[in-house]
């Protein structure tokens, strides 16, 4: 567990280019061999990665390679665009023009539907009966006994019921929804 | 009069910002031997290294005005290889590749580094990060912190991590005997033993 600990600060030793001076590391390594080999090993791992070579390349290799990257930079306005920290702006082609077109379409078609959808049209209110209509309806469809009329009244219903959830996320505290409530459920009474 | 070789990185990076095209060629002549041969040393041909170096140099000359001197301009440039490196090494990853094509990489990768010690040769089977960290800590002598801001990872995982491949790297060592001769031991064990 002691040794464990001191071989952490040798590694720590080894990650840093500063001499880390620690009187107590010292008076371990000489008296524990085992620490001592470890720390030369670790020691001789680290000289060796650093001479041995990795990947050389030639001089001719090397100027060129300088050449190459001095002649991409050559051109004046380039050396104008590092002032300012951006890139030489495109030139604009006939595919921006046509892409700018389409993207202002798209934006103005999702705009448009997203406006249909959130808020509906005037001409969409003026066609809702109101409550009134609505249970006079109901009271002449109650009137048939007729399979077909049965239908009607039910889909009748169907479409109030949905329309009713319409005007309650709309307007949940309108009176008129109210109204329309309390017609529907007298309605639903009568046909029970 | 203090010549261009005589400036700091820094001074050379500011003055480069401002246009001074022979103070980015003093930048060139420093950094670009290193970052060539850490891109080489990475990818599969010299080619491929060479485009990185170019647009390394070209990212790095364009961006120059936003460059903050407080930093180090060396670390910089290496995160601008590095990130490059392993964009390019994805792209070329050879189970992207066919069968044909990957086997030529292969013999391609096991010819490219002719003058690489066994010792690096065996680096470079390693985990690509682990290389990395390798060369950056042996070969560029970067402080454990340059090395997490150059991979973007953090210190202490880049530590751990130093640890497990000079770890793994003794084992390998270890048990290729007839290789460690040119070691200076040949008895390299860096396996804890508790006591």
């Amino acid at each position: 567990m002691i040794c464990q600990y001191y071989r952490s600060m040798i590694e720590k030793q080894a990650d840093t280019n500063h001499a880390i001076e620690s009187p107590q590391l010292t008076a371990h390594l000489q008296q524990c061999s085992a620490c001592r080999d470890y720390r030369e090993q670790l020691t001789v791992l680290g000289i060796q990665l650093q001479s041995q070579p990795a990947y050389e390349i030639s001089e001719d290799q090397l100027q060129h390679l300088q050449a190459a990257v001095m002649e991409q930079l050559s051109d004046e306005s380039l050396g104008q665009a590092a002032l300012c920290g951006f890139t030489q702006p495109k030139p604009v082609t006939r595919f921006h023009i046509i892409r700018s077109i389409a993207a202002v379409l798209v934006l103005a078609a999702v705009a448009g539907l997203s406006f249909r959808v959130l808020i509906p049209s005037t001409s969409t209110h003026e066609t809702l009966p109101t409550p009134s209509q609505m249970t006079s309806q109901f009271s002449a469809a109650m009137t048939f006994p007729d399979q077909l009329m049965q239908s009607e009244i039910q889909s009748l219903r169907n479409d109030t019921k949905r329309m009713i959830s319409f005007l309650r996320k709309c307007t949940p505290s309108s009176p008129a929804v109210t109204e329309v409530l309390v017609t529907e459920t007298d309605s639903e009474e009568k046909v029970n | 009069m203090v010549t261009n070789q005589q400036q700091s990185d820094e001074v050379l990076a500011r003055l480069a910002a401002t246009g001074d095209r022979a103070a980015f060629n003093e930048l060139v002549q420093r950094y670009c031997r290193p970052l060539a041969e850490f891109a080489a040393a990475r990818l599969t041909t010299f080619q491929d290294a060479e485009d990185i170096v170019q647009e390394t140099f070209l990212r790095a000359y364009t961006a120059m005005g936003s460059f903050d001197p407080s930093y180090s301009l060396k670390n910089w440039l290496f995160t601008i290889a590095y990130r490059l490196v392993v964009s390019e090494y994805r792209k070329k990853r050879p189970d992207r590749l066919s069968e044909q094509a990957a086997e030529a990489l292969t013999e391609e990768t096991e010819s490219a580094s002719p003058q690489s010690s066994w010792l690096w040769n065996e680096v470079r089977k390693m985990k690509t990060s682990d290389h990395d960290i390798l060369w950056l800590r042996y070969k560029q002598d970067m402080e454990i912190e340059d090395i997490a801001a150059v991979m973007g990872k953090s210190a202490s995982g880049i530590r751990v991590q130093l640890h497990r491949a000079r770890k793994r790297l003794a084992k390998k060592m270890k048990g290729a005997d007839n290789h460690t001769a040119a070691f200076q031991n040949g008895t390299v064990c860096l396996e804890r033993t508790h006591s």
